[in-house]
């Protein structure tokens, strides 16, 4: 690796970190059991998004993207006491949090 | 008085409607009120309408037309009356003796599941039926003649939960039909030939036909309706089995009144049928041969009702005999009385069974005056009336068709009948005399012997749970309602001793027995009587021209026929004398063999043995249309099944199977697990981008 590439970040190193921590959260989802694990997962994934989102408002100069993230966050956060009581009712039906357990659609 | 014979059939419809529209709520027990009021009110229009024609004689038709009903093109049947004598004689005696029925039946079917619903029937019946006898063309007569059909249906068929009543209501209903058919091509032919359908206009333009095939032929299509409707073999096997109706219905409908529309059409149509003398031979033809058919079987039947539907067959064929030698007026005549004295016998009948819990075969009873001190007498006039023993009135009119028939001049293809015809009738007479006194002795006389259900009420059978066991849910259903009614009623239905039942059921009867006694005089006297003074104008030729109000009517077709017969082969005086002594030697063998010695009885019909079985079975009529008819039909309608279900159905199943195999092949997609669903929908993302990328790139 070159040394100015280590000494200053660009945009492509923000979009790699927003695409790894997407990938991570991706693959969690899709491979793992527990539902509170998935619904982490969901939340790297998310995480990803608002780490592009963020660089490109600082690329751009924009301040509307950050502004943005910042709601993204607030809802991020409600959304989740919202989830994980769900886990907690899908808990009590079935005394698992194993997601396999929940496959009424079975055709 | 004329001009307000539209009323007739307006009040019954009236009160047709209320009852069906309130009968179930509001009215309930009451629900005979308006019907017999709208009885009352008709038949006072009535009787006005019949003292205006019996007034003036030979009085001009009444004709008015009211709106245009049906206009298509050329054709128009307008909404119109057409009183004449035979109208108004034939909606007196309808709403007369429709109005002693109607409270015999307010007695008979008291406490009855359905008490509204029998009355709007009844109420509608007789709405058709003066709709039938008032319109002024063959349209308004067709629908009249449908309507009554389908009130015969509703109301034999009215103890729907018996599989019996629903099946004699459809074999009414069908065989109808096929008379129906007939008639129904009649009218279309008339309308083809004369381009009209109204009375006036049709039966005065005959003679610019003369001579043509439709006149020939029209006579015979009518025919075949008005055999279908009054019975006439080979259509006449409903009528016995439509006694699986109510007692009232079976008086009123299946002997007063509806069974002789068909002497109504067929008198109507008299010029029709002078026009085509091959086709009044085969009226009295048959009329003779029915007359003897039904009477040979009503000898060896042991249903109560049966005996009298059998009867009543037999008397239409009396009167069929009698328009077909040309006697209308001694025909009507005979529809006239016949009406007062079945009507009597029928609910006399009914009055016996109302008394003996619903039990109706009179092997099983014997001695019944002796709890029924009314209906014996009542049931004794209409016996009298029925067998033709003087002074009661079947006497004047039978004897006058069997007279008419001796002296007439029927003939087919040159071959004179009279005598055949005569002969036939008097033994009929005989047959008649034989099993009307068999039944009465049977039943009234002899030792006391009531059969074990006396006493209760007649069973309903929408009380019955169903022994057959289908619609199990049906009996049940019903039983709750009828548990209903009766707590309605307040009606104690327990046992009680069998009597002579309330007021209004045996004051009808009175009131029929005195018709029964006296309508025969007015058919004697001067000019043939009352009756022939007004009807011998109707059949006389002139009747239908139309009347120029200018020139003054001619009375050329004043007095006609009735006693200008030349040559007569039996004076009528002579004829009486025979028929009184035939009537009572059919009521002495059944004096000796019904009262006297019914073991004698007993040891003949086992002598006779293949003759009785035959009659029991009623010629094997039933059975013969079972064969010819009914079971080619039915293995046709079989096959049509098996084609329907497994070539027809079969390709629709096979274009149905295919969906739904592909449902199978894409089926275990389908697994119900979030984590393959998220997995495919990653999938199908990626391909959708690298197929757009692949394509910018290019």
């Amino acid at each position: 690796m070159s040394p100015d590439l280590m000494s200053q970040p660009e945009l492509y190193h923000y979009l790699v970190l927003g695409a790894i921590l997407f990938a991570i959260g991706l693959v969690g989802f899709l491979a793992r059991r527990n539902m509170i694990l998935m619904f982490l997962s969901t939340e790297i994934m998310f995480q990803g998004v608002a780490v592009n989102l963020v660089a490109f408002s600082r690329y751009h100069m924009n301040p509307q993207g950050q502004s943005f993230v910042i709601f993204l966050l607030t809802i991020a956060a409600a959304e989740a006491a919202l989830a994980l009581g769900l886990v907690v009712l899908l808990f009590r039906r079935r005394a698992t949090l194993d997601v396999d357990e929940w496959s009424d659609m079975n055709g | 008085m004329e001009q307000y014979a539209y009323l007739i059939p307006l009040f019954p419809l009236a009160a047709a409607v209320l009852i069906g529209l309130l009968g179930a709520k509001v009215l309930k027990g009451f629900s005979h009120v308006p019907a017999i009021l709208a009885m009352v009110a008709s038949l006072v229009v009535a009787l006005g309408v019949l003292a205006a024609f019996s007034g003036a004689h030979g009085a001009a038709a009444y004709k008015h037309d009211y709106f245009n009903w049906i206009a298509a093109g050329k054709f128009l049947a307008t909404a119109g009356i057409f009183v004449d004598q035979l109208s108004a004689l034939y909606v007196s005696f309808v709403t007369g003796i429709g109005l002693l029925i109607f409270i015999y039946a307010s007695g008979y079917m008291k406490g009855d599941y359905g008490y509204f619903r029998f009355f709007a029937y009844l109420a509608l019946f007789v709405f058709f039926m003066t709709v039938l006898v008032l319109g002024n063309n063959f349209i308004l007569l067709y629908l009249g003649w449908e309507g009554v059909g389908l009130a015969s249906y509703l109301l034999i068929g009215y103890y729907y939960p018996r599989p019996s009543a629903v099946a004699a209501a459809k074999k009414a209903f069908i065989t109808n039909r096929v008379g129906d058919f007939g008639f129904a091509l009649g009218i279309f032919l008339i309308y083809l030939t004369f381009g009209s359908v109204d009375y006036q206009t049709v039966f005065s333009s005959i003679p610019s036909h003369t001579g043509s095939t439709a006149l020939y032929w029209i006579p015979f299509l009518l025919m075949v309706g008005a055999f279908g409707k009054s019975a006439q073999f080979p259509l006449h096997v409903w009528l016995p089995d439509a006694m699986e109706g109510p007692t009232p219905v079976s008086a009123l409908i299946h002997a007063a009144t509806m069974v002789t529309a068909g002497i109504y059409m067929i008198a109507r149509c008299t010029p029709l049928f002078m026009a085509s003398p091959d086709a009044l031979a085969v009226v009295a033809i048959v009329g003779g041969f029915t007359a003897f058919l039904a009477a040979t079987i009503a000898l060896c039947q042991y249903d109560l009702k049966r005996i009298w539907a059998y009867s009543t067959v037999s008397q239409l064929g009396y009167m069929f005999l009698g328009l077909g030698v040309s006697a209308g007026s001694a025909a009507v005549f005979h529809v006239f009385t016949h009406a007062f004295f079945k009507a009597l016998l029928f609910l006399s009948a009914g009055s016996v069974m109302h008394a003996m819990g619903g039990e109706l075969d009179i092997r099983k009873m014997s001695g019944v005056r002796k709890v029924m001190p009314i209906t014996v007498w009542t049931m004794l006039f209409g016996c009298l009336a029925l067998a033709g023993v003087p002074p009661f009135a079947g006497f004047f009119s039978k004897d006058e068709i069997i007279a008419e028939t001796f002296n007439s001049h029927v003939s087919f293809h040159g071959v004179p009948l009279n005598l055949i015809l005569g002969g036939l009738a008097l033994l009929v007479a005989l047959t008649t005399a034989y099993y009307t006194f068999r039944l009465f002795f049977r039943v009234f006389m002899g030792p006391t012997e009531l059969p074990a259900t006396a006493g209760h009420h007649e069973a309903s059978p929408f009380a019955l749970p169903d022994d057959h066991g289908h619609g199990a849910d049906h009996g049940a259903a019903a039983h709750g309602a009828a548990d209903h009614g009766a707590d309605n009623h307040g009606h104690d239905h327990g046992a009680q001793a069998p009597s002579d039942g309330p007021a209004s059921m045996w004051l009808p009867l009175i009131v029929l027995s005195l018709g029964a006694m006296l309508t025969g005089f007015l058919g004697t006297g001067a000019h043939g009587g009352w009756i022939h003074q007004l009807l011998d104008p109707v059949f006389a030729p002139g009747h239908y021209a139309v009347v120029n109000p200018l020139v003054p009517p001619v009375e050329a077709h004043a007095l006609e026929g009735h006693e200008s017969e030349a040559a007569e082969v039996v004076s009528h005086t002579a004829m009486m004398g025979i028929s009184f002594v035939i009537a009572l030697a059919g009521i002495g063998i059944a004096y000796y063999f019904h009262w006297r010695n019914r073991a004698a009885a007993t040891a003949l019909a086992a002598k006779l043995k293949p003759l009785v079985t035959f009659l029991e079975n009623k010629w094997y009529i039933d059975e013969i249309y079972q064969a010819l008819l009914l079971k080619p039909l039915w293995i046709l309608g079989h096959l049509c099944n098996i084609v329907d279900r497994f070539i027809v159905d079969g390709l629709v199943t096979v274009v149905g199977f295919v969906p739904q195999l592909m449902g199978y092949t894409l089926k275990p997609t389908q697994r119900g697990l979030l984590q393959r669903y998220a997995t495919g929908m990653i999938a199908g993302i990626a391909a959708l981008v690298i197929g757009v990328v692949l394509i910018v790139l290019k």
